[in-house]
């Protein structure tokens, strides 16, 4: 059994969002770890621990230690996660377990990439497309990663009669948060039908039922009971679990059914809770069917219910359960390292015009095609 | 020549993709606990049995799901949109599940739909494909 210390979220930040053309990919990451440290009122030689995520638009062999190395820091735990969307909520839950070894006292984990405006036109779309399928046995048949996701969304209208209003719902909830913080890269507020006259990318899915594309990253510092003692606004890390299943969406043995299952049930086992006490939820979105599934998964509802969950309950911070109160990855930016601050910034109380009476928020990461998942649930320290 | 994908065979792959250019689509099945594999690797992904049979699927399945691409992942697809990428089960004793497209009007096709399979050739590789049964 490892240590059950318990762990703090203790600083988050972010660089510019959007389109950042004189920006790199180091600089963005950089950018969010100088402003998440800050924020956590901690020094640069207060982090011994680093974890990192990738870039498409700037590979690098070992990543985490070339931002490690562009920030002169000095570590004793070092980690270059790769694990599509779910890979800054996935280095979470690692540095987490690497405090209560003993190994570190404070972890940045940051997430970006500047694909905006990093790539020539063009080949984005490209790059992202042939980034997820099999190259033999899927991206032969021209699916691009909307397809893969509309595939989910199709089966689960066809089986629990879901409809394309609900989905576009969860779009329009996501909206009216960006819209109500007056931040982020998509504001002006939308309705179901602007969703479902935006043209279709791949049926069922419509444009502005897709992530967006951003220039922008995001970090986080995760620190030991003893390092947040002194920090400016520490947030417990009370759960967490990680869940993973098949990259190919053609090796999934039933398409209605996420790992979110398995990383749900751990992280609320850890932390002693059940989805009913969760007051706040900030779901990965990178497809309106996505924050759809995980209702489901996760326990907020039975299965195939959540199409009606965000039509009846509702998802926005007057319904049953706010979702996204950032304005998540379809309105924000198109990254779930967000999600995490939000989840912080609800506990905190610094959610600004989205606030929500919460004591326990949860984040959810999904990578791949639901494939990996990662769920963390955070309350006062 | 297709500006499309054509697979690149690898060692796990090559006997099914020459398979594919006498028009048949084999899957390997285990000897040891029969399990039905697809797409072709070194270990059974059930037991890790090394061993397995090849095993001639007849082309019949049905559509689990769907989507219409309006939007192509690159320019080689744009000429071809709407078209229809779907998920098949392939017939009535399998667990294995084909991503193709369906050759037919996007309008025309529905989960559950029965579908057979058919070949396309590109660059001198034949590639299975479905289209709605009779
Ligand atoms: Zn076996």
């Amino acid at each position: 059994m490892g240590s059950t210390q318990r762990v703090a979220v203790t600083g988050i930040g972010e660089s510019p969002i959007g389109s950042t053309p004189d920006m790199d990919s180091i600089n963005l990451y950089a950018t969010a770890c100088l402003e998440a440290v800050d924020d956590a009122g901690l020094e640069k030689d207060d982090i011994d621990g680093l974890v990192t995520g990738y870039s498409l638009v700037d590979p690098k062999l070992m990543h985490s230690t070339v931002v490690a190395d562009y920030l002169g820091l000095n570590l004793s735990y070092n980690e270059s996660l790769r694990l599509g969307g779910a890979t800054p909520f996935v280095g979470v839950c690692h540095a987490a377990n690497a405090i209560r070894q003993g190994q570190c006292e404070n972890v940045v984990i940051a997430f970006g990439d500047n694909r905006r405006t990093g790539f020539s036109k063009g080949d984005g779309v490209s790059n992202l497309a042939t980034e997820v399928g099999h190259p033999e046995f899927e991206n032969p048949f021209g699916p691009m990663v909307p397809s893969l996701y509309a595939l989910i969304a199709r089966k689960h209208m066809a089986e629990y009669g879901t409809t394309a209003e609900e989905l576009a719902t969860v779009s329009v909830a996501c909206r009216e948060h960006a819209s109500m913080r007056g931040k982020g890269q998509q504001t002006d507020p939308i309705e179901v039908e602007d969703v479902l006259s935006s043209g279709l990318i791949s049926s069922p899915l419509h444009k502005l039922e897709c992530a967006l594309i951003s220039d922008c990253a995001g970090a986080v510092v995760v620190s030991s009971a003893d390092a947040a003692a002194d920090t400016r606004a520490p947030v417990e890390l009370t759960g967490y679990g990680e869940g993973h299943g098949s990259e190919y969406i053609h090796r999934r043995n039933d398409l209605l059914y996420s790992p979110a299952v398995e990383s749900g049930s751990t992280a609320f086992e850890m932390a002693d809770r059940t989805p009913d006490d969760v007051d706040v939820a900030q779901l990965y979105d990178c497809f309106s069917i996505t924050p759809l599934m995980l209702l489901e998964d996760l326990g907020f509802c039975e299965k195939g219910e959540g199409g009606s969950f965000v039509r009846e309950r509702g998802i926005t911070v007057d319904g049953d359960l706010p979702v996204n109160t950032h304005g998540g990855e379809l309105s924000y930016a198109g990254a779930g390292v967000f999600h995490i601050l939000e989840a912080a910034r609800q506990i905190r109380g610094e959610a600004a015009e989205t606030q929500v009476e919460t004591d326990v928020a949860l984040a959810h990461g999904v990578g791949g095609v639901l494939s990996t998942n990662a769920t963390l649930l955070m309350e006062a320290w | 020549m297709s500006d499309k994908p054509v697979p690149t065979p690898s060692e796990d792959t090559a006997r099914f993709w020459e398979a594919c250019n006498e028009d048949r689509f084999v899957v390997q099945r285990c000897t040891d606990c029969g399990t039905e594999r697809f797409y072709p690797a070194a270990a059974c992904p059930n037991c890790w049995h090394t061993d397995f049979e090849e095993v001639e699927l007849d082309g019949t399945g049905t559509v689990e799901s769907f989507t219409v691409v309006h939007r192509a992942p690159t320019e080689a697809f744009e000429a071809d949109t709407p078209y229809v990428v779907a998920l098949v089960t392939m017939g009535a004793e399998t667990d294995v599940t084909v991503m193709a497209n369906v050759l037919a009007d996007p309008g025309d096709v529905s989960v559950g739909d029965s579908v057979t399979m058919t070949w396309e050739e590109r660059d001198g590789q034949q590639l299975y494909q479905f289209e709605l049964a009779e």
